[in-house]
């Protein structure tokens, strides 16, 4: 770090901590749950008696038909606390117990908390200035954080460790012996960023990428209990996915490819599958792209507005589904494509009262697009037309009496029309989005951290707050003012102090891990645990990352069918699991394979203690300790054999089962 | 050409079941979720009740030479009333479960009513044997069980052909009969898979199934419609669908649906061929889509007009000339339900027909 | 240990396993390593002890996921304008009616409780299964542990083999339900108290020792496994290690228990009782397990009574089974002296809407709905609590999930109100503000 910086970084790091700008935001949460368990059912998203809805701030703020709601820093002025009274002219809620007195205090509070807020200027965002690098603004704003929770952040992690945690993170395994040792024979202080640019430019951080990717967007691919049905894909996605990560494809760019599925090179051909896997059914592309590109669950917007999040309506949801129902599968020579009409695709949607309404093309932030409505469905709207056939049919009563059913049209190219609803939904959930942004930017960050700034990643709405908004906010906006460039925003988060972190805490209580402040236990994926085992085992991967001899899909479908989902909220494993690295032939071969096994390298040495000194180091890439070595020795005594279960014990135990 | 235009909407207490419009032109009457039989006068939509089920009614039915009316409904009866003095003269307990449908033969000397308990019979929610005969067919004018037929239960859907020799009836997993009633023999019996979902979203049962069933102007023709599949019973979310089979020819064939471009989602629950034959309607509930009646060509299959009027509509039907479409159905019942004049949910559309060429 | 199955293979009873631990345990010592940490742990964890079996209730909870519409089942208002196309009819309780869907229930109603005033106020699923499962609102960032994992704590002993808190569910779609179901279950008591879920495609797998090793071996390396991974645990005190150890922790028990979840093995009689349905195999399991142990038993089935669309062609299915279900299960506990100490909860997350909207559906309604209860701490035939004529709200004594989860605990011999005591937690207590339960139902 130059001089300068170090400036930069301890100005940042010490100006004014301004706890109460966030305070009110914080009193807000807790005045939301008792909204929600009180009031909402009546002035919330599926009703609003009296035009009053208090799902947010702003519709509180905004009140109902007898005016606002509260007065931000006044308690006797506002409105939602004198109807809370008993001795009110109708008490609120008008059936059931009253509100506790616990409760009305939670509401006093946040509403004078509000006076503060609107009297600060609101200098909170202003503290991570554009222009720092986005190493420094995490470090900044990370320490910032601990200092004012008063969190001691752990050490710095060991490069022992680091290498482990480096080479899982970026390329979905534990690195070979070799690998290691290389690592930490180094003597360069620049050696961690060396690493890091080496594995970032390697073919195998670009399938471990592309791997990650095709189940956070299409789901895996075999079907296990408790996951949706397994939407269908070929080689020539997994082919893009691999090739878009390797040549750092911009994520903007990534995703238009998804989107508009109009591949104008071989390269990019197999991005049609996004959409093409859905089999034309614009609901389930809605209700997949939400979550996935935009960090939001809509789902629940189907049949009335969110009942508990203000800020996603039924439109939404509807509007979503309309970007996308004139869109059709259709066969190509090249591959499976995704044509689009130019008219039609106008749709209604009621609620539960049966009141219809017409679907715009409305985005979630409430942004509308409106489009040409052309009289006659003629070939002028295209850009790519239809074949002939398809315009002779449209003008010639159809025959249905010989109609069968719809198979998907083969087609010589697919058809673009001039005016694209595709083309305008990647405008706005793009260009214009922040949020888009926001949501990869926070998948990353929880696939490095083991947690995202909103957590659980796919919920980034006003419920779920982010531990470190200006942050996110910060780094979200810096993605986009860079071209939204993958590699570079990776390099920057594992460059920082945080990811550096060991995950031992460094005082006796552990701090929470929405804090940051101390080394996450990231469980493994089943893919990644899979090939570390291989490795573990005494094998090496190829250049590609495959394994010689090993049928990779079948074991990891094993261990998939055990394992709790990527990305999930909290780390549930299930007794299937132990059960499995206990008692499955399949995975029982994996360690003990003869020849250039780790098992048989072992049986050469001359003591057991060199075994299990070998073994530990293999596995866990660190020595042994005293009181390891001691127990291992004992439990192999003097029967040789028992060695292979020393090993099994150490690929089922949790130093191995996570990333640390 | 036709174009269909909304002309006047009536409100009745409680959702209309089912539809029959009285030869005199000046009324129709109503069996309702009320349990109540209405005769609505078309000059001011006004609804007296002149009778009632102990259940929600199901089935209305205009038997013009007795001047009677003839009413079913989910207590599993047949009640004949007396169509001016608004008296019961004569009840029949027809089942032990509801009457779902019930379909007067063209010549109005028999009535078909069809029911069945849908039970658990398999590990997968099976439908289990029917315990009752599930399809049974009397006479309008003595009251007496003239036939039985078996069936899968629950039935959910009857009708008579045209010139009243056959007798078709659907059920909840898509199977339909069809019986020679000169001969009592079944002459026809094929399931269609695409009005019945078995729920892996929410929990394990069957739903949908086969709501309208009619013959076309052939004897062999026999249009079904209700709600394509879906994965989550909870939804209500499957396509509005209409399928057509012609069954004489040995094998039932399906002959043409509903086309894709046409539809969108929402449960279809009557199906009714306008007295030239040359079209047909489809009603129901919008779920998504652009309406909740439509007119389909008889001959191609195509959407020929639609309308979006803001109900679920349990039956469509004609005047007998044809220049009307009557939509009956309801809208959700009033939250409020314990206030002292709960809102009416029963909706009867009248709708003007203008044929152009 | 009550099942003869599981006590076969615990008590191994090798002169080969004796010895060798022996010998292990000498090596241990004698490389002076028991000193530096906690070995005694090493040979402690539940796979080789045996603490006494603290209580001998149990619990079958009938999970009704989805919210069981009221009407339809225990609080019927027959020939009025939300009661829908079902009549009622009387019970062995004089004056007391449910719905016709129900005759066998109506004929053991002097056997259980009905609750009909519960008046709660969350309406979405997950907020609702979250607070009829745990008894309370969350309190971020703490996760409450549910009914069946306190159970499991309170009533479970830890060597037991059966596990202590099963979950049976065939359904693996479910929307909100399946997300609850990935969450977690056990909140601050730890993955150990958290459940084992079998039914439909949900099988035990990987429950037979390979042949190529030994008892011992399985055991011993189990111990080694265990000691090397808690060292990490605790050098991190991390809480997904500490939950990874736990599942292994069950290995053992799951093993020597699985031919227990075996439906084949049930007698084809009962089996025929029960009717032929997931819902109605899985109960006769639950009692199956129960008798064998088990001290809580959760049986699910999807989410099947959340019927906004088809209400009353859903319910003309599925109640006839309940009522079947419950009614066997009523009568078998009796019959076979298990009434005493197994009480069986049959409820959901809220009840339906009184109005029907216009998908011919009922729509979620936590504002005066239904449960039932029988069994262990039970007073037979009390019938608590009031709606008004239509159904649309209490009238006489409302109770909500603090009153219900107290009523459970006090029927169980648990107390409601004990502090949860755990380390760095806020002061929780079983059920909060010493909220009272509904006596009228305690024998």
């Amino acid at each position: 770090m130059s001089i300068r910086f170090v400036a930069i970084y301890i100005l940042l790091l010490f100006l004014p901590l301004s706890a109460s700008a966030t305070a009110p935001q914080a009193n807000w949460h807790t005045a939301r749950t008792v909204l929600q368990d009180h009031c909402i059912k009546c002035h919330g998203g599926v009703e609003q008696k009296g035009g009053l809805d208090l799902r947010s701030i702003e519709s509180t703020l905004k009140g109902g038909d007898s005016g606002p709601a509260v007065t931000p820093g006044d308690a006797d002025a506002s409105l939602l606390l004198e109807m809370l009274r008993l001795d009110a002219e109708t008490p609120m809620p008008p059936k059931g117990d009253p509100l506790t007195p616990e409760q009305v205090t939670v509401l006093t509070e946040w509403v004078l908390a509000m006076g503060d807020e609107s009297k600060a200027t609101s200098t909170h965002s202003a503290f991570l200035p554009e222009g720092l690098s986005p190493q420094l603004a995490i470090d900044v704003a990370l320490e910032r954080s601990w200092l004012r929770h008063g969190y001691q952040p752990s050490a710095r992690i060991s490069d022992t460790h680091y290498v482990r945690r480096i080479t899982l993170d970026l390329l979905g395994r534990i690195p070979t012996g070799e690998e290691q040792q290389t690592f930490l024979a180094a003597t360069d202080s620049n050696k961690r960023q060396r690493l890091v640019d080496k594995l970032l430019k390697s073919s195998e951080h670009a399938r471990h990428l592309a791997e990650i990717f095709d189940i956070v967007l299409l789901g895996r691919s075999e079907r296990l209990p408790g996951s949706d049905r397994p939407l269908g894909r070929d080689d020539t996605w997994h082919a893009y996915l691999r090739w878009a990560f390797s040549s750092n494809r911009s994520w903007n760019t990534i995703v238009r490819d998804l989107i508009i599925a109009r591949p104008s090179s071989d390269l990019e051909k197999g991005a049609s599958w996004f959409l093409y896997a859905h089999k034309d059914d614009h609901q389930s592309i809605a209700a997949s792209v939400a979550p996935k590109l935009l960090g939001k669950q809509i789902g629940c917007a189907q049949c009335h507005d969110h009942p508990i999040i203000p800020e996603i309506k039924q439109g939404h949801y509807w509007g979503m589904v309309a970007f996308f129902n004139r869109s059709y599968n259709v066969q190509t020579p090249a591959g499976p494509r995704l044509g689009e009409h130019a008219v039609g695709g106008n749709i209604q949607f009621s609620n539960l009262e049966s009141e219809s309404f017409d679907a715009k093309l409305a985005f979630l932030t409430g942004e509308t697009v409106t489009e040409p409505e052309p009289e006659a469905h003629v070939k002028a709207l295209y850009s790519t037309p239809p074949p002939e056939k398809f315009f002779e049919a449209l003008n010639k009563p159809k025959d249905r009496k010989k109609q069968k059913r719809k198979d998907t049209p083969r087609y010589d190219t697919a058809p673009v029309p001039q005016f694209s609803r595709r083309e305008q939904f990647a405008k706005l959930a793009i260009e214009r989005n922040l949020d888009f942004s926001k949501a990869f930017v926070n998948r990353i960050w929880a696939m490095l951290l083991g947690r995202g700034l909103v957590h659980p990643v796919e919920h980034i709405d006003s419920i779920h707050p982010p531990s470190h908004p200006e942050l996110l906010t910060w780094l979200s906006q810096d993605f986009a003012n860079h071209g939204y460039n993958v590699r570079r925003l990776i390099r920057a988060i594992v460059a920082s102090k945080v990811y550096q972190l060991d995950s031992v805490p460094a005082a006796k209580k552990r701090p929470p891990e929405a804090s940051f402040a101390c080394g996450i236990t990231k469980p493994l994926s089943a893919e990644v645990l899979l090939r570390s085992l291989l490795i573990a085992s005494g094998r090496t991967p190829g250049p590609d990352g495959s394994f010689a001899g090993v049928d990779e899909l079948s074991v990891r479908a094993l261990i998939t069918r055990v394992y709790p989902d990527m990305f999930s909220e909290s780390f549930s494993p299930r007794a299937s699991e132990a059960l499995l690295y206990s008692n499955n032939a399949t995975l029982d071969a994996l360690l003990d394979f003869g020849e250039g096994s780790l098992l048989e390298s072992l049986s050469t040495l001359a003591t057991v203690k060199e075994s299990v000194q070998r073994a530990f180091l293999r596995v866990h890439g660190r020595e042994t300790a005293a009181e390891e070595l001691a127990a291992c020795i004992s439990f192999v005594g003097d029967q040789p054999d028992r060695f292979k279960h020393v090993l099994w014990s150490l690929v089922t135990s949790s130093e191995f089962r996570f990333n640390h | 050409m036709i174009t269909l235009t909304k002309d006047q909407e009536f409100k009745l207490p409680s959702t209309i079941h089912d539809l029959a419009v009285d030869p005199d032109g000046a009324s129709l009457w109503a069996a309702c979720l009320d349990g109540g039989i209405y005769r609505v006068n078309l000059a001011d939509g006004k609804a007296e009740p002149i009778g009632h089920h102990q259940r929600y009614a199901s089935g209305v039915h205009v038997l013009e030479k007795q001047d009677a009316i003839l009413s079913a409904g989910y207590d599993g009866r047949l009640l004949w009333h007396d169509r001016s003095e608004a008296k019961v003269f004569r009840e029949v307990k027809a089942h032990d479960f509801w009457s779902w449908q019930s379909a007067l033969s063209p010549d109005q000397t028999l009535i078909a009513t069809v029911t069945g308990q849908y039970q658990c019979g398999g590990y997968k929610y099976e439908p289990a044997p029917e315990r009752e005969p599930s399809v049974k067919v009397f006479d309008t004018k003595t009251g007496d069980l003239i036939q039985h037929f078996p069936h899968v239960p629950p039935v959910e859907s009857v009708a008579f052909s045209r010139d009243g020799r056959f007798l078709a009836a659907g059920n909840l997993m898509g199977e339909v009969r069809v019986w020679n009633l000169s001969t009592g023999d079944m002459t026809a019996q094929w399931t269609t898979p695409s009005f019945t979902g078995w729920g892996i979203i929410k929990g394990h049962y069957y739903t949908g199934g086969i709501f309208s069933l009619t013959f076309g102007p052939q004897n062999d023709d026999l249009y079904l419609a209700g709600m394509g599949s879906t994965r989550d019973p909870a939804a209500g979310n499957g396509k509005q669908l209409w399928e057509h089979f012609s069954w004489k020819a040995g094998e039932p064939d399906k002959v043409s649906s509903a086309s894709n471009d046409d539809i969108g989602s929402g449960l279809m629950e009557s199906l009714t061929f306008h007295p030239s034959d040359a079209w047909f309607v489809m009603a129901g509930r919008l779920e998504s889509g652009q309406w909740n009646a439509a007119a389909f060509d008889t001959s191609t299959g195509t959407k020929i007009a639609d309308l979006n009027l803001k109900a679920r509509f349990c039956r469509a039907a004609f005047s007998p000339i044809g220049d009307v479409l009557y939509l009956a159905g309801g809208v959700s019942q009033d939250k409020d339900p314990a206030s002292e004049s709960p809102k009416p949910f029963g909706r009867l559309h009248i709708v003007r027909i203008v044929q152009s060429t | 240990m009550s099942s003869p199955n599981a006590s076969k293979s615990s008590d191994c009873g090798s002169p080969d396993h004796d010895q060798h631990r022996r010998r292990f345990l000498q090596g241990l010592a004698s490389t002076g390593a028991i000193s530096t940490m906690s070995w005694s742990g090493l040979f402690s964890v539940p796979a080789f002890a045996k603490i006494a079996k603290r209580q001998h209730k149990h619990c079958i909870l009938l999970w009704l996921c989805g919210g069981p519409s009221q009407f339809e089942t225990w609080d019927p208002k027959p020939g009025t304008s939300t009661g829908g196309p079902f009549g009622s009819i009387p019970t062995t309780i004089p004056g007391v009616h449910v719905s016709e869907l129900m005759p066998k229930c109506a004929s053991v109603l002097d056997k259980m409780a009905v609750i009909r005033s519960m008046k709660t106020n969350q309406s979405e699923h997950f907020q609702g299964i979250s607070l009829l499962t745990r008894g309370d609102n969350p309190r971020p960032p703490f996760t409450r542990p549910t009914l069946g994992s306190v159970l499991a704590q309170q009533l479970g002993q830890l060597d037991s083999a059966i596990p202590n808190f099963v979950l049976l569910d065939p359904c693996p779609e479910g929307n909100e339900f399946k997300s609850f179901k990935a969450g977690n279950w056990a909140g601050w008591l730890g993955a150990e108290y958290a459940p084992v879920r079998v039914g439909g495609e949900f099988k035990l797998q990987d429950v037979d020792r390979l042949p190529g090793i030994s008892e011992v071996d399985h055991e011993e390396r189990e111990a080694l496994r265990s000691f090397l991974s808690r060292r990490f645990e605790n050098e991190r005190q991390s809480a997904a290690a500490s939950s990874h150890n736990a599942v292994y922790e069950r290995v053992k028990g799951l093993m020597s228990c699985a031919p227990l979840f075996d439906l084949e093995r049930l007698p084809q009689a009962d089996r025929e009782r029960y009717g032929p349905g997931t819902f109605g195999q899985h109960a006769l399991l639950a009692r199956s397990l129960v008798e064998e142990g088990a001290p809580f038993v959760m049986v699910a089935n999807g989410m099947p009574w959340d019927t906004h669309v088809f209400n009353h062609e859903i319910y003309q299915m599925v109640v006839p089974d309940l009522d079947n279900i419950v009614y066997q299960l009523v009568t078998d506990l009796e019959e076979r002296g298990m009434a005493d100490n197994t009480l069986v909860v049959v409820m959901g997350e809220f009840g339906r809407t009184p109005w029907v909207n216009v998908k011919r559906g009922r729509d979620h309604y936590p504002n005066a709905w239904s449960m039932a209860m029988a069994g262990c701490g039970i007073q037979p035939g009390a019938v608590v609590g009031a709606t008004d004529a239509l159904g649309v709200e209490v009238t006489d004594s409302p109770y909500n999930e603090k009153n219900l989860f107290a009523t459970i605990y006090r029927a169980l011999g648990i107390d409601p109100y004990a502090e949860f005591d755990i380390p760095d937690l806020p002061t929780f207590h079983r059920v909060e503000e010493r909220t009272e339960p509904i006596t009228e139902v305690l024998a």
